[in-house]
């Protein structure tokens, strides 16, 4: 008798208990948003307008129209492989083929 | 056309020599493709490759090199990685509700030796359930040498390979898992069912109750009771995260065993993450005394008398200091009398004896060396067992509810008794200062004593703009906003602007209705900030009761005839305590002397209607704007302060503009943005000319057009006493670290009277 | 050099209080706990409409500040010509025999380091493709690796849960140098990459990223929101702030986290799917997500909302009509015997995921590698499709630009890396 009591007491607690973690997760989580809410923030259009002031402020060699070409000894992937060409002319073995898998 | 199975990276990473992902299999020539592929992944050796293979042979127990896989070997395929982390059989404390499939024979994961020849992964666990239609739709060798078919239900549990738990619940406390506390681990069961650590950790049984198998401690999971109707306890699925939480429940769940209601182990920590207290103070108490306490509370003992140090404190000083003792740490040490707001306030009666301990122990060595005290606050003490005993110290249990501490030192021995609220049954804050007052070596300077109050959940310091600095913090549950800052020139006052934190229907219109526009351009003192006024309409409402300093009436008469300087027709309306008009008209009349400040006969009551028609009278056509400052010291009730009248109807008028500042002398404990608003709390008389100057943008340096006014101006300023009530003022005049703290902000905690229990406590450092 | 950003506050295995002392220390025959049962549930109550109010507000801000995207704001930018992306092979990196997991340029650019499932990490001079080292792995199962800014140090990570530091500084070509096993993580590793000399983060199928100091040999940081495998993790690059890292899952979410702050900062709703590739924009300020719908998004971290979006559905006319670059010739190729420029059903551009992300030295160009698709050349501001770097024969897993802008690395299933770069 006392010791069904007793569980049932423990239930009650653990309710409670359980209870006061969501409480604090809740409160957590307000918390989160709140400071999410005060966060400094800019407007999307600028944003954008930095990402693209970025792109045109940024030399890219791969956009030739734009920025024209390296002269040529500055690309150090280019000019290793012209050695290498120039020194084993005859065969260029590391080049795979084109595709030509069905 | 097998279904789309790009999310399957893992997969398709682990599948070494199969291209079993294609989609174009199926409708592919399967031979032709077969032979494809062989030739795409198996490229003739090279030197170098055989290179790294010799290296790789050699290294390792000599195998047989295969650096394409065969056919799937089923002995070695059950070795293949378990994407999530490998169920074991435990071996130790079998689980009686271990799945079926936990058994599955994980070995360690694969390394090089048993990778060679190597599995391909289709075995694995993940993805077998749906990779092997696949490959038996091109492969059938494959599937028949696999002799080995795909354990249903492994994967049942998600359709995805990767798993995300975004919608699931806790299967203890049924809230979405998303929904969870800083830092807190989702643990996955066993049954594949989720909880949270938390609920897991407090639903466990009780350790001394329960039966030899640990298993059954773990609480039963909902989930499958619910729907599949069988009973599962939650054990966590991974090896790992159940023996460290089995560890963890023995490590704090040993209290409830031991003692009665709980020790000093069991005893959780508020905040134990951001307070240092934290891991110093189990060692000091663990060496030096355990403290047992009853669960019954006992009747708290009255003070049997104070020591000689307690200052008179009126009740309204009480009050008054609230807000200072938040507001400025350093202060709060600097005066003794604001410590008590760091013990947890109850009752009445119990602060005159706080405030005794405060001042006799707390304040500074001194007082502790030159007096007993015998201080009684309740308490609930059983007995107390040093086990190291200190040599000057002896620490008694008087009765049960209270602790008694003798100091020896070479003059005389101190007596301290020690007890706690009967609203709490937390003894940590009692022990620490017990264990405190145990250890001789330290000593109760400001470093010693730090808040544990919480922190307002937004605080910022905000930027220095020119001259003021302010510390900023707002609760959010209460929607308050306080902010407290000083204008840097001077010396090192404080002023409290408080607003209510936005509605939510508040400033839509602009759609920067965020606490980010409340704090930057509303609420801050540099919005205080307004253009030079053409003229000064000053409402003062005195309450002689408060003028407590001889010189106070002098100050203000010296204010007012600074302000004269520059607003030659300065206005003033001078009220009583009870909002009636003392005097009105222009200063120049009106005050001649300070003693035209002090009360006479009363003739009308203050309206704003009425102060309307009298600045109509009295102001001239040149005025284009006018400031108004309703300053006031009275206490803040709704019928007699001046600061709850609506100054709305002076707010425009005859195309002239007006603002309004509201000035309370005198630091508020509570918030009463609702019903004022633009209010500005300051410490004392003197800073009100100071406010005045920064809000309506006076300058007397910069007014060079007239220098005999500017000496008038030093002259009347120098008879000014420059600080007479320095309450708030610290030492140091360029303060600004400052915490505030005010009523308003506990409103998180369970209770309204038993949160400051909780929350407070005086924490000593450096123990 | 060894910065520790291990927190005194924070402990990475949380031991929080789990419930408040007054109720821990309940009489256990106290009559109110029914009272202070509805009296919790009164503030639960609250703090539900708190939260609620909360949302509504941050969702009004954020919508506030969305007042444009990228594509819009770019309309005056010019158009880049077609066919004048200005990328062709160097040389093929060719070694491993199986597929390349992950690989990652030095800091230098002149080395490359690749992961392979045949075991292998190796070290490639990234000009001639001569192979420098070659470290074997404990584990084959290998899904990323990383070399550290100094290049004296490499990290492999993968299938068998431990994040591996070797050290390559010794002079032997094959050497395995282990300097530290990082064990701790429950599930795979998905993503390595070194925030310093000694600091590496990892990401991994157990939901968390875990930052590992190699000096102390021990994790010091424990990062949890995730609600699904951490699938791939950046890091700031130099331009932004170093102690920024983003990382995303399959629970569909994008986090930021900055290494001295215990919770993520900021976090970003991406889709439904899993997302699986996350990479910062070269100036710091803006992430990029690839998920497993074939979209490519961009959020920028001020204005705190997505300001483009790629989908390739929407240029799949383009696509078909844009020369490829082939490694064999540099002339134009079509290949119409490839199902990927024929038959493209719209259901197939559907289901290409995309599995990783990175940009030209402008960023003006973006590269991305889906599924089955290869490695597609975004025109950054005009969301359109202007190339492809084709010449794998299987799938192609990563592309990476490297450091100094000049070079294009992509590594694919048929075991080799192919580097491209300007002319």
């Amino acid at each position: 008798m006392t010791q069904t009591l007793a569980i049932e007491q423990q239930q009650q607690q653990l309710m409670v208990k359980i209870k006061y973690l969501k409480l604090k997760r809740i409160n957590d989580l307000n918390e989160k948003l709140r400071s999410e809410l005060g966060r400094d923030r800019i407007t999307a259009s600028n944003a954008c307008l930095s990402l693209i002031n970025y792109t045109t402020n940024h030399t890219d060699y791969t956009l030739p129209d734009v920025w024209g070409h390296l002269e040529p000894g500055k690309n150090h992937f280019r000019d290793a492989v012209r050695l290498r060409r120039a020194n084993k002319h005859p065969t260029q073995s590391d080049s795979a083929g084109c595709c030509t898998i069905v | 056309m097998p279904p789309p199975q790009t999310d399957d990276y893992i997969y398709s990473l682990t599948n070494i020599n199969g291209y079993t992902k294609d989609r174009h299999i199926t409708t592919a020539n399967k031979n032709s493709k077969k032979k494809e592929w062989s030739d795409n992944h198996s490229p003739s050796p090279k030197r170098w490759a055989d290179k790294l293979l010799n290296f790789q042979l050699n290294s390792r127990k000599g195998k047989i090199p295969a650096p394409i896989t065969p056919a799937i070997n089923s002995s070695i395929s059950l070795t293949t990685p378990v994407i999530s982390s490998p169920i074991r059989p435990d071996q130790t404390f079998p689980s009686p509700h271990t799945p079926v499939e936990a058994t599955t024979p994980t070995d360690s994961y694969p390394s090089r030796v048993s990778s060679l020849p190597r599995p391909i992964s289709s075995v694995s666990s993940k993805s077998n359930t749906r990779v092997s239609p696949i490959n038996s739709s091109h492969s059938e060798q494959n599937l028949a040498s696999l002799n080995w078919t795909p354990r249903e239900g492994v994967t049942a549990q998600r359709s995805k390979s990767k798993k995300s738990f975004l919608t699931a619940k806790c299967t203890i406390c049924d809230e979405p898992i998303s929904h969870r506390s800083h830092g807190e681990r989702i643990v996955e069961l066993q049954c594949g069912h989720l909880c949270h650590q938390d609920c897991l950790m407090i639903s466990f049984g009780d350790i001394s109750t329960s039966s030899t198998n640990i298993y059954e401690l773990f609480p039963p999971c909902i989930k499958c009771k619910v729907d599949k109707s069988v009973n599962m306890n939650c054990v966590p699925k991974d090896e790992m995260l159940k023996d460290r939480i089995i560890s963890d429940v023995f490590l704090t769940k040993v209290g409830n065993v031991s003692s009665p209601v709980s020790s000093y182990g069991s005893t959780p920590i508020n905040h134990s993450a951001s307070s240092p207290m934290n891991r110093k103070t189990p060692d000091v108490v663990g060496q030096t005394v355990n403290i047992n306490t009853l669960a019954d509370i006992k009747m708290v003992r009255p003070a049997t008398q104070l020591g000689t140090a307690p200052r008179s404190v009126s009740p309204q000083l009480l009050n008054y200091d609230v807000i200072s003792t938040k507001a400025n740490r350093y202060d709060l040490i600097n005066q003794d009398k604001n410590i008590l707001h760091t013990l947890p306030v109850f009752d009445e009666t119990n602060i005159a004896e706080e405030i005794s301990i405060a001042s006799s122990s707390y304040h500074d060595d001194e007082a502790r060396h030159q007096e007993i005290s015998n201080i009684m606050l309740s308490t609930k003490f059983v007995s107390l067992e040093m086990y190291y005993p200190v040599e000057t110290i002896k620490v008694n249990v008087v009765s049960d509810s209270i602790l008694q501490c003798e100091i020896i030192t070479e003059k005389m021995p101190k007596l301290f008794e020690l007890s706690e609220s009967p609203f709490t049954n937390s003894t940590t804050a009692l022990q620490k200062w017990a264990s405190a007052l145990l250890n001789s070596n330290i000593i109760f300077d400001h470093e010693a004593i730090t808040s544990t109050l919480r922190l307002p959940p937004i605080i910022k310091n905000m930027g220095n703009d020119g001259d003021v600095l302010t510390t900023y913090t707002a609760d959010g549950s209460s929607r308050k906003i306080s902010e407290v800052g000083t204008i840097g020139h001077i010396r090192g006052s404080v002023i409290i602007r408080r607003q209510p934190k936005i509605a939510d229907d508040t400033n839509i219109d602009n759609g920067r209705s965020s606490i980010y526009t409340t704090k930057t351009s509303v609420s801050t003192l540099i919005s205080l900030r307004r253009k030079k006024p053409d003229n000064l309409i000053l409402v003062l409402q005195i309450d002689k009761q408060y003028m407590v300093s001889k010189d106070a009436y002098t100050i203000v008469f010296n204010n007012l005839k600074a302000l004269e300087i520059l607003f030659p027709s300065l206005y003033i309306c001078l009220l009583d305590s009870k909002m009636m008009i003392q005097q009105q008209g222009p200063v120049s009349k009106v005050v001649v002397c300070k003693n035209d400040l002090k009360i006479r006969a009363s003739s009308e009551r203050f309206t704003v209607l009425n102060l309307k028609r009298q600045i109509q009278k009295a102001s001239e056509i040149s005025d284009r704007s006018v400031g108004i400052a309703v300053v006031s010291n009275a206490t803040m009730s709704k019928d007699v302060n001046i600061l709850f009248s609506s100054f709305e109807l002076v707010r425009k008028f005859h195309g002239i503009r007006t603002n309004v500042l509201k000035i309370k002398i005198g630091y508020l404990y509570m918030n009463y943005t609702e019903e004022i608003d633009e209010l500005a709390e300051i410490d004392s008389w003197p800073d009100m000319l100071e406010l005045l100057c920064y809000t309506f943008a006076i300058d007397y340096d910069s007014d060079d057009e007239e220098e005999s006014e500017l000496s008038d101006f030093d002259n009347s300023l120098s008879i000014t006493p420059s600080s007479i009530i320095d309450d708030i003022t610290s030492s140091d005049d360029s303060i600004l670290t400052l915490n505030i703290m005010s009523t308003s902000f506990d409103s998180d905690m369970p209770a309204n009277n038993e949160s400051h229990i909780d929350d407070s406590e005086i924490f000593i450092d450096d123990m | 050099m060894s910065q520790s950003y291990e927190m005194e506050t924070f402990n990475i295995e949380p031991t929080q209080p789990i419930v408040p002392q007054y109720i821990e220390a309940e009489d256990p025959n106290a009559l109110n706990l029914t009272t202070l049962n509805e009296e919790i549930q009164q503030k639960v109550n609250f703090a539900r409409q708190e939260t609620k109010n909360l949302y509504s507000q941050v969702d009004k801000v954020k919508q506030n500040l969305q007042d444009a995207n990228l594509f819009e704001m770019a309309n005056n930018v010019q158009q880049l010509n077609t066919g004048t992306i200005n990328l062709s092979p160097t040389i093929t990196l060719k070694g491993h025999n199986n597929k390349i997991a992950d690989f990652r340029w030095s800091k230098d650019s002149n080395s490359i380091l690749s992961a392979s499932q045949d075991g292998f990490l190796l070290l490639w001079d990234s000009a001639t493709g001569l192979k420098k080292k070659a470290i074997p792995l404990d584990s084959q199962w290998i899904l990323s690796c990383a070399i550290s800014p100094n290049g004296k140090v490499v990290a492999s990570a993968g299938l068998n849960n431990n994040c591996t530091i070797y050290s390559i500084s010794g002079d032997s070509m094959i050497q395995q140098n282990v300097q530290t096993i990082f064990k701790g993580h429950t599930c795979y590793i998905s993503d390595i990459d070194f925030l310093d000399d000694s600091n590496v983060l990892t990401s991994s199928g157990d939901m968390t990223c875990a930052l590992w100091n190699i000096p102390k040999a021990k994790r010091v940081r424990e990062f949890t929101d995730h609600l699904g495998d951490v699938l791939s993790l950046v890091i700031s690059p130099e331009e932004g702030n170093k102690n920024v890292f983003s990382s995303c899952g399959s629970d569909g979410y994008a986090y930021i986290w900055d290494i001295r702050e215990p919770g993520a900062i900021q976090h970003f709703y991406v889709s439904e799917c899993d997302v699986s590739t996350v990479q910062f924009f070269k100036d710091g300020n803006s992430v990029v997500t690839g998920s497993d719908d074939g979209i490519i998004n961009v959020f920028d971290l001020r204005s705190d909302c997505p300001i483009a979006s790629y989908s390739l559905q929407e240029s799949l006319n383009a696509i078909t009509n844009q020369p490829t670059y082939t490694a064999s010739t540099i002339e134009y190729v079509r290949s119409p015997m490839s199902p990927k420029s024929t038959v493209i059903s719209s259901s197939f551009l559907d289901n290409q995921g995309v599995t990783s992300i990175d940009f030209s030295s402008s960023g003006r160009l973006m590269y991305a590698t889906y599924t089955d698709l290869g490695c597609v050349v975004w025109d950054t501001l005009k969301a359109s499709v202007v190339g492809k770097l084709e010449g794998h024969r299987d799938r192609v897993t990563k592309v990476r630009s490297s450091p100094d802008g000049l070079g294009v690395c992509t590594g694919s299933w048929d075991t080799t890396l192919r580097i491209w770069s300007p002319k």
